[in-house]
């Protein structure tokens, strides 16, 4: 083991944990974005719902965080649909992100880098194919 | 009445889970530090240590995915290592790119060629990692209810709560769900999978909290904890195919008897193109790693002219694995042919390999080997024996005298002891002869022999004559 000063332990035991807490962020940033992105879709799901209530009203109470709004239903519908879209973008950049920092981090630790999950997935029919050699073998 | 005897027949009858004793199954690995320095006793490698070191250098390329079509040779006298080094480079690369090990002999058969079994083996060495991504939800179930119509025509309505440690959220079913939760017989308290693009649900188990539910479980009650973290996940896998594997998946016939006829026939030059093309497209979308590994061929004074020929124009085409060959063999004829050659290897094929030398272990290498495989064959010695051992086989060879291990340990229990002595490898060394003591009796005794010819010189393994084996047998009665 090569003697390393006080001085350069610190600064890698500070790199470290600034890449695992930008990790632990991005992971709960997912988790909350999942979160609402859930809330979202029942609310979509109860707006388009063919009950005779819904479907005679025209304007509907929303009710976000402590707050009730009263808006046209259209309004809503885009507008949630609008941030359903953000969010599935949002998550799906998130998540890309989350691979190459979990590399960094083992790359300060000096673990070895997981191999792969750079690559393209494989379409459904490519991966059909495959599956029928990698089933047995394991 | 009798407890203790009982306890005994119990144990007597627990299984034990047992792993069969190979010639080579004390080999974990290199034996490198991080420098990739040998330490002169690791992971089942004993000494040899400028083998190791080279051999570290090789495995290190291939797997920083570096280099492909390079030979490698490992040649030195019998007994010095060469298969050993081989199972510890594929111990090292067991997590990654392929390795395969073979003895040059396998690929003469009379079902398939010997280039297609060439190329076979070449093609099993190269891999190829592929990613599969799928979005799943996935948590735990805490309610479900399904709403049947009064009318058995009415559609069903149903509603499923999901959670996890950080959410919980409702999912309206539709129709085609209803049914996979009914099928699958999904309650309240299971841990269930949904693929989002198949809509398939799986069922991973039941959920700790509900374990004491009820007092009787069936015999798969599986509990696992509750998943964390978001509802819809994606969850991506990363596979290692090898090229052959793809060969036999395009090349086979549709159908069940597919499944039947284990290996494949020829493959057609047309479908390796078709495969070749279709990797490189992958590699250019970047939907595929190539990853060259390691084919060992062992014996390789074994392949004939052809088969060099073969493998020099093999080493360089794009795919190429590393191809590590070992032999004994000194100056031989090359198989097919009337012409010496070093090794058994034609000229041009040595020119480009890389040639790693084994030496002979010193006595000092031999007894901590000798230690190494008594462990591993649960054997226990005392020093005087083990001693005797390691002289034994200066005179005989290595490997006469580790397979004296197992005959001592068997005269040791029958004597109800628990260490070998030297009177047991005494004995053992009387009762199994070694290859320089049975050549000697054959010339002593030719006459009685049938069809005996006087060979001139043969060469045996650590070779010499009659004399040093009755030096042996006073020492040993001492």
């Amino acid at each position: 083991m090569e003697q390393l000063s006080t001085a350069d332990l610190l600064k890698s035991v500070e790199t470290v944990e600034k890449l695992g807490d930008a990790i632990i962020a991005d992971r709960h940033s997912i988790i909350d974005m999942d979160r609402i992105r859930n809330k979202n879709r029942e609310a979509l799901g109860a707006l388009r719902r063919p009950s005779p209530l819904m479907q005679q009203e025209e304007h509907v109470w929303m009710k976000i965080g402590d707050i009730f709004f009263r808006t046209s239903k259209e309004q809503l519908i885009t507008t949630l649909d609008e941030d359903q879209k953000y969010l599935d973008a949002e998550i799906k950049k998130t998540r890309d992100g989350l691979q190459p920092k979990v590399n960094e981090l083992n790359k300060a630790l000096g673990k070895p880098e997981i191999q792969g999950f750079h690559l393209q997935p494989l379409s459904k029919d490519e991966m059909a194919a495959v599956h029928q050699m990698i089933k047995p073998r394991v | 009445m009798d407890i203790g005897s009982h306890d005994q027949l119990a144990k007597a009858s627990e299984v034990i889970l047992t792993n069969r004793v190979g010639v080579h199954s004390h080999i974990r690995g290199l034996g490198l530090s991080n420098e990739m320095e040998p330490r002169q006793v690791a992971q089942g490698l004993v000494g040899q240590v400028k083998a190791r070191k080279a051999a570290g250098y090789i495995v290190k390329m291939v797997k920083e995915g570096r280099v492909t079509g390079r030979a490698v040779l490992i040649a030195g006298q019998p007994g010095t290592g060469k298969t050993a080094l081989a199972m510890a480079i594929a111990k090292e690369m067991s997590d990654g790119a392929p390795a395969t090990l073979m003895s040059a002999s396998e690929i003469f058969s009379p079902e398939v060629s010997t280039a297609e079994a060439l190329t076979q083996a070449l093609r099993r060495s190269v891999g190829i990692r592929i990613k599969e991504e799928t979005e799943i939800i996935e948590g735990e179930v805490v309610e479900v209810t399904i709403e049947r119509p009064a009318t058995t025509s009415g559609a069903k309505a149903g509603r499923l709560t999901l959670k996890t440690t950080e959410m919980e959220t409702i999912y309206d079913l539709g129709g085609k769900m209803i049914e996979s939760v009914i099928k699958e017989n999904i309650t309240a308290g299971d841990i269930i999978t949904i693929d989002k693009a198949t809509g398939r649900i799986a069922k991973l188990g039941r959920s700790f909290t509900r374990a004491r539910d009820y007092d009787a479980q069936g015999a798969q009650a599986r509990f696992i904890q509750t998943p964390d973290g978001e509802l819809q996940k994606r969850k991506e896998v990363t596979h290692m195919v090898t090229l052959h594997d793809i060969d036999v998946i395009n090349s086979r016939q549709q159908g069940f008897l597919a499944l039947f006829s284990g290996d494949t026939g020829e493959i057609k030059q047309e479908v390796r193109d078709q495969i070749n093309q279709k990797v490189s497209e992958w590699k250019e979308e970047g939907k595929a790693d190539i990853v060259p590994g390691i084919l060992f061929i062992d014996e390789v004074h074994m392949l004939n002219i052809e088969c060099f020929a073969f493998l020099n124009r093999a080493l360089e085409a794009d795919n190429a694995p590393i191809v590590i060959m070992a032999t004994n063999r000194g100056i031989t004829k090359i198989r097919g042919t009337n012409e010496l050659s070093p090794h058994g290897i034609p000229m041009d094929l040595l020119d480009r390999t890389l040639i790693i030398m084994t030496e002979p272990y010193t006595s000092a290498e031999i007894s901590s080997i000798l230690k190494i495989r008594c462990e591993e064959e649960d054997a226990s010695l005392t020093e005087s024996a083990l001693s005797q051992l390691s002289d034994l086989a200066k005179e005989t060879s290595l490997r006469y005298v580790m397979q004296l291990i197992m005959v001592s340990k068997v005269l040791c229990k029958r004597r109800k002891a628990t260490e070998i002595t030297t009177e047991d490898v005494l004995k053992s060394y009387q009762l199994f002869s070694d290859e320089k003591r049975s050549e000697d009796w054959l010339n002593q005794h030719a006459d009685q022999y049938l069809f005996h010819h006087s060979a001139p010189e043969i060469n045996s393994a650590a070779g010499n004559s009659a004399a040093a084996v009755s030096h042996v047998e006073e020492a040993m009665v001492m």
